[in-house]
């Protein structure tokens, strides 16, 4: 067998600090993906109060897609700027 | 002059506009299925944003999404929930298939995956599976079109007449334009959807209740209280459980970017660029659903007991007092979300078809070398496949809905492979070949007999679990690829 076939998975070697960032964004996307589903979303997923005039189990989905927006405008911005450090 | 007859005049100028707008582009791009197929790699990101937008948004967006939030509540919701994030993969993974597309000219997922895993067999399956999943879709598209020009002209269009009418549209700019024909007319069909959504989503619950607070707050005294807290009900009234919510979520989100009309798009983008913010703006497309659902909240406590509930929409538009202008405008609206989906798919499905089917036999193939000839065998395909979608449409009686719930889990069981494509060097074709096809059958036993689930999740996610375990005990037991071939997708 061809030992330069490694066993496990791989990411990128090219930027450590790209490979670090994208980590960090999967991860709070994983959070915000759990918010939206079980275990989280029971605790949310009530009626009453009424926010901004909607129910929080409707409002607590569009905020969680806002968090994600804005996480990965965040994460394209410095993509954008390591690019064209590059 | 009868408001019917007004309203059909609306509709009709729109299709004229679709219509022009989808011709138009396609003289500009060159005759080779580059050109076809991915628009010669061009699209800039207005473009694309609303390609990928308004393909996903189906005539179930006009119709489906009110009819849930009017007959579950809260289960709605989980339409929005799947797409916050369903998208992200494409950010990273556009970008690799768009760089090797363009190096070896590969213009459908298909190819990709077939180049990666040196399977044939792989790629014959997914146009296979493309074809089969895309057929049901375009016929609900068909059938939302001509159930809206059939309720608007109370009656006097017959069914497979609308339906035929608006697919006659969709299918003479595809077959002249390609892609372009899709990308121009979905930005147009994009815009103008969105301006109708939102203006409805604002204006029903002020007419009808005075805002959206006074609406929800008599929604959540009256019976219908309980179905707003999530996950909602069920499509027969019981409250959801959620095992069934979460995992229908998390299947939806795995496999929305896997669906080949979506994920080809990466090859018809300009540059990486133009993938990365697509996505990245993609959420601002799916806050349209918000106005959406709340149309089907409107008509709750209004009109009680439409049947079937996929109708509210233009039920409550023919039962309230509205300008028949505005009548008009939102029926063109609704066929902009039929035929903005359906123009992708059969896009999609005919150039699958003919890339990674039929060019699998050597005559074919031989035949195709000649410049133009595959642009001419993908339209003649155009054709017979908007045909049999069209026959399932009228003539049909199958049940094609349920067909299309199995759909969803069908497409994320190709998830795994393009993972591994990029990521997992060690994963060779019999263990993809095998992950596939274990996923699949699994899918569809538990899709058909769910008496045998374990746990209550979605069938999907059994056969994710399989896939999974077939791709990699497989791949590990048996010998990897080549190395250069891995090198082109993972940096060793």
């Amino acid at each position: 067998m061809d030992n330069k076939i490694p066993n496990g998975l791989v990411f990128s070697s090219r930027s450590t600090k790209r490979r670090k960032r994208a980590f960090i964004l999967v991860s709070v996307l994983v959070v915000i993906q759990l918010c939206l589903i079980w275990p989280i979303y029971p605790i949310m997923g009530a009626a009453k109060p009424l926010i901004l005039g909607l129910p929080l189990s409707f409002f607590w989905v569009i905020l969680m897609v806002c968090f994600s927006f804005i996480s990965l405008l965040i994460f394209f911005r410095k993509d954008i700027e390591t690019e064209e450090k590059e | 002059m009868a408001d019917w007859v007004i309203i059909l005049g609306i509709s009709g100028i729109y299709l004229v506009i679709t219509l022009v707008m989808g011709i138009i582009p396609g003289r500009k791009v060159s005759n080779s299925a580059a050109g076809y197929v991915a628009g010669d790699r061009s699209m800039n990101v207005f473009i694309l944003y609303f390609v990928l937008g308004a393909s996903i948004f189906s005539s179930f967006a006009f119709l489906g999404g009110p009819g849930w939030a009017y007959s579950r509540g809260a289960a709605a919701f989980y339409i929005i929930a799947y797409g916050a994030l369903g998208m992200v993969p494409f950010y990273f993974f556009g970008p690799k298939a768009r760089k090797l597309g363009a190096k070896h000219g590969f213009v459908t997922q298909a190819e990709l995956l077939q180049d990666r895993y040196n399977s044939k067999v792989l790629a014959a399956l997914l146009a296979v599976l493309t074809v089969v999943v895309l057929i049901p879709y375009l016929t609900l598209q068909m059938k939302g079109a001509g159930l809206v020009l059939n309720t608007i002209s109370e009656g006097v269009i017959p069914e497979w007449l609308g339906a035929g009418i608006a697919y006659g549209v969709v299918l003479i700019y595809v077959f002249f334009s390609g892609v372009m024909g899709v990308g121009w007319t979905n930005t147009f069909q994009g815009i103008f959807m969105l301006i109708i959504a939102w203006f409805l989503g604002l204006y029903l619950p002020e007419k009808m209740y005075g805002g959206i607070g006074p609406m929800f707050e008599e929604l959540i005294a009256s019976d219908f209280g309980e179905a707003l807290s999530a996950p909602g009900l069920t499509s027969s009234g019981v409250p959801w459980d959620w095992w069934g919510f979460s995992s229908a979520v998390l299947i939806s989100a795995v496999g929305f970017s896997m669906w080949p009309h979506f994920f080809m798009k990466a090859f018809a983008a300009k540059s990486d660029r133009t993938i990365k913010l697509t996505v990245v703006l993609y959420p601002t497309f799916q806050i349209f659903l918000v106005p959406i659902l709340i149309i089907g909240f409107a008509a709750v406590l209004a009109y009680p007991g439409v049947e079937p509930a996929d109708s509210i929409l233009p039920y409550t538009l023919l039962q309230m007092d509205l300008p028949v202008i505005l009548i008009g405008l939102v029926c063109a609206g609704t066929l902009a979300a039929s035929m903005s989906s359906g123009d992708a798919i059969v896009h999609a499905a005919a150039s699958v078809a003919v890339r990674d089917g039929l060019s699998k036999s050597p005559s074919l193939a031989n035949w195709m070398k000649t410049e133009g000839k595959e642009r001419k065998l993908i339209r003649i395909l155009v054709v017979v496949i908007s045909l049999i979608a069209y026959y399932f449409a009228v003539f049909a009686e199958t049940d094609i809905v349920s067909l299309l719930l199995g759909a969803y889990g069908g497409i994320a069981q190709i998830f795994p492979l393009v993972f591994a494509m990029f990521y997992w060097p060690r994963a060779n074709g019999k263990g993809a070949l095998a992950g596939l096809i274990g996923g699949i059958l699994v899918t569809l036993f538990f899709l058909y007999n769910p008496e045998y689930k374990p746990i209550p999740v979605h069938e999907g996610i059994y056969g994710l679990i399989v896939n999974l375990a077939l791709l990699i005990g497989i791949s590990l037991a048996t010998e990897p690829e080549d190395v250069e071939r891995i090198e082109r997708y993972t940096e060793l």
